[in-house]
């Protein structure tokens, strides 16, 4: 019996610290004002992945989530209108994969984002919208930290992103093998309505890239600040 | 059924070819029309115009309006080149192509512009001019090379439009849409230079070189004249002896009066034309360099509809196109270079600092 106990500790032992601490999560829901909150707090947390996602169908919806740890996974689709949402990332390697209005048979308009995160490393997807108008998106994305990828796609009728950026503490503009800046891609579509669609970028820091691409019609509106060097920025806007 | 189609069209276009498509509407000293037949006849009010006519003008200008009401003007030692008019008034349906061979050509919309805009081609040697409706002048010097300045259109109430135009070579093109922008092409295989809004308005450039010269007083209107301002000022100009004066030995500078310059001549206009087309070439090499340098920004409205503005810690820059804005605030204590883009085609590049660090493309 005391054999049998050490090995049993010592397999313990040998299984990575990792399995023990992290949480998957897997969530289909139905139904309209869900009001659901989620903090993982950890590495290696798992909320949906590509192939088993966190479904979300309903309207009037709040789902919030903050993760701190390291290499964190969430995974989500959304079906439904007015959609609030707080996410908060404290960590790095996290990696965040968002669908809005999936499917033909989900609306995802009204949509309320405020997205913070604090690390390096991340990777960002927002896919809101996708191929039909959101009527109203605000989407609020706040990152303080280096070497992260951000992609927003949002198909809307009146969107305004914001998107703020502090990676001042970065050795990206100072050092050849430094830290690297952040790449920021937003893709805004969609016709605006008689409030436009509206990107602000607000960013402190250098050595990043950006890419914003407005191509609807009516009142596409940038309005930016950059407070760096060596920032590679591309806006374009078409009808 | 197709036999008949084609003798159908075959009648349409032969009869294009030998009907009339305008008539000489102004004519100021002299000018011939060259028919396809090889005879020359001498440019008179009204003469009629047909399609393949080649219009020169010697010491004299002449305006040709066509019967969708299309007007072209031609001033001094000039040739214009009508290489097709087609023109249905009864569906406002047709086509017009000319070319600017010589010298500087006034255009302005007709009907076939309005309705048929993708069938007008209006050429110089080096560019081909979209019109999309609305006046403009074409300056072709001996080499070919062209330049195209956009103008206001106005109608006899003085309410005026400005249209669009765009201008192409066969490398690039760029798009004429404010007054009184410019844009010059040298040779075919260059670009168009990105467009210089000029500083002056439609009677400057009329008087100078396309519509009309300043109306010359006749004699006895230009004595009464002089002796009017005399009186006014109390002088008599039998008390001053001109005789006494030696002019040229005054001033050696001083080769020719006033009253030997003759408005219609033709080495005159030349020298005028030539003249411009330096201020303007050299004014588009400037604005081909850098917009701001080394710290000493020019602020304000700025080329291609920029502003600029000094805002304390930060330069504010806006540009507004037709459906959108982007307006940023950069931060003085870096370098930035700004590649503004409009249409694909017109590209500008905006220095502001030392120009270097930051790179920040714009296209609209």
């Amino acid at each position: 019996m005391k054999r049998w106990a050490i090995i049993t500790t010592l397999l313990l032992m040998a299984i990575p610290s990792s399995w023990i601490l992290s949480n998957d999560i897997y969530i289909e829901q139905v139904g309209d004002s869900l009001d659901l909150d989620i903090v993982q707090d950890g590495t290696n947390n798992v909320i949906g992945t590509s192939s088993t996602d966190v479904t979300l169908e309903g309207d009037n919806m709040t789902f919030s989530i903050r993760q701190e740890g390291n290499a964190n996974t969430i995974a989500a689709v959304i079906k439904g209108t007015t959609y609030t949402g707080t996410w908060s990332f404290t960590g790095n390697s996290n990696t965040v994969d968002l669908l809005c209005s999936s499917t033909t048979t989900g609306n995802c308009d009204t949509v309320t984002l405020n997205i913070t995160t604090t690390g390096d490393s991340n990777t960002f997807d927002f896919d809101i919208g996708e191929t039909a108008d959101a009527s109203s998106s605000t989407v609020n994305f706040t990152l303080t930290g280096d070497n992260s990828d951000v992609v927003a796609a949002i198909d809307g009728q009146s969107v305004a992103a914001t998107v703020t950026v502090d990676n001042s503490t970065s050795l990206a503009t100072t050092s050849a093998s430094s830290d690297e800046g952040n790449a920021i891609t937003l893709n805004i579509d969609g016709d605006g309505d008689v409030e436009g669609n509206t990107v602000t970028l607000d960013i402190t820091g250098g050595g990043s890239t950006y890419d914003v691409t407005q191509s609807g019609i009516n009142d596409n509106y940038v309005d930016a600040t950059f407070d760096g060097d060596s920032q590679d920025v591309d806006i374009t806007q078409s009808d | 059924m197709r036999l008949f189609t084609c003798l159908t069209i075959c009648l349409v276009w032969s009869y294009n070819i030998w009907a009339s498509i305008g008539s000489v509407d102004e004519i100021k000293g002299k000018g011939s029309i060259k028919r396809t037949d090889g005879a020359k006849v001498e440019i008179e009010q009204s003469l009629e115009v047909f399609s393949y006519d080649e219009v020169t003008t010697g010491r004299g200008r002449t305006a040709i309006n066509f019967v969708d009401n299309t007007r072209v003007e031609i001033t001094e030692h000039s040739k214009l080149i009508i290489d097709e008019f087609v023109y249905d008034p009864a569906n406002n349906e047709g086509g017009f192509t000319l070319t600017a061979a010589l010298g500087t050509v006034r255009y302005a919309s007709g009907q076939i512009a309005k309705d048929n805009r993708e069938n007008i081609k209006i050429q110089t040697p080096t560019a081909t001019i979209g019109v999309r409706g609305t006046d403009f002048a074409m300056i072709v010097d001996e080499l070919g090379g062209s330049t195209i300045i956009l103008l206001p259109s106005c109608n006899s109430n003085g309410n005026c439009v400005v249209g669009e135009i765009s201008v192409d070579s066969d490398v690039g093109q760029v798009i004429l849409n404010q007054a009184f922008q410019a844009t010059r092409v040298d040779v075919p295989e260059s670009s168009p230079v990105n467009p210089l809004l000029l500083d002056f308005d439609e009677s400057f450039l009329s008087n100078l070189l396309i519509v009309s010269p300043p109306r010359e007083l006749d004699d006895l209107e230009d004595e009464a004249s002089v002796q009017s301002m005399a009186d006014i000022l109390g002088l008599d100009f039998l008390e001053i002896d001109v005789l006494d004066k030696d002019l040229l030995a005054e001033d050696q500078q001083q080769w020719q009066t006033e009253l030997d310059i003759d408005f219609l001549a033709g080495d005159f206009l030349g020298d005028v034309l030539e003249q411009l087309n330096k201020i303007l070439q050299a004014e588009f090499l400037s604005e081909l360099g850098d917009v701001f340098v080394k710290k000493e920004q020019k602020v304000g409205q700025l080329p291609g509809g920029v502003i600029l503005l000094d805002q304390g810690s930060n330069w504010f820059f806006r540009r507004e196109g037709s459906s959108s804005v982007v307006q940023l605030r950069l931060s003085k204590q870096y370098d930035y270079v700004i590649d503004l883009k409009q249409d694909d085609f017109v590209t500008r590049d905006f220095l502001i600092g030392d120009g270097g660090g930051n790179s920040i493309n714009i296209s609209q």
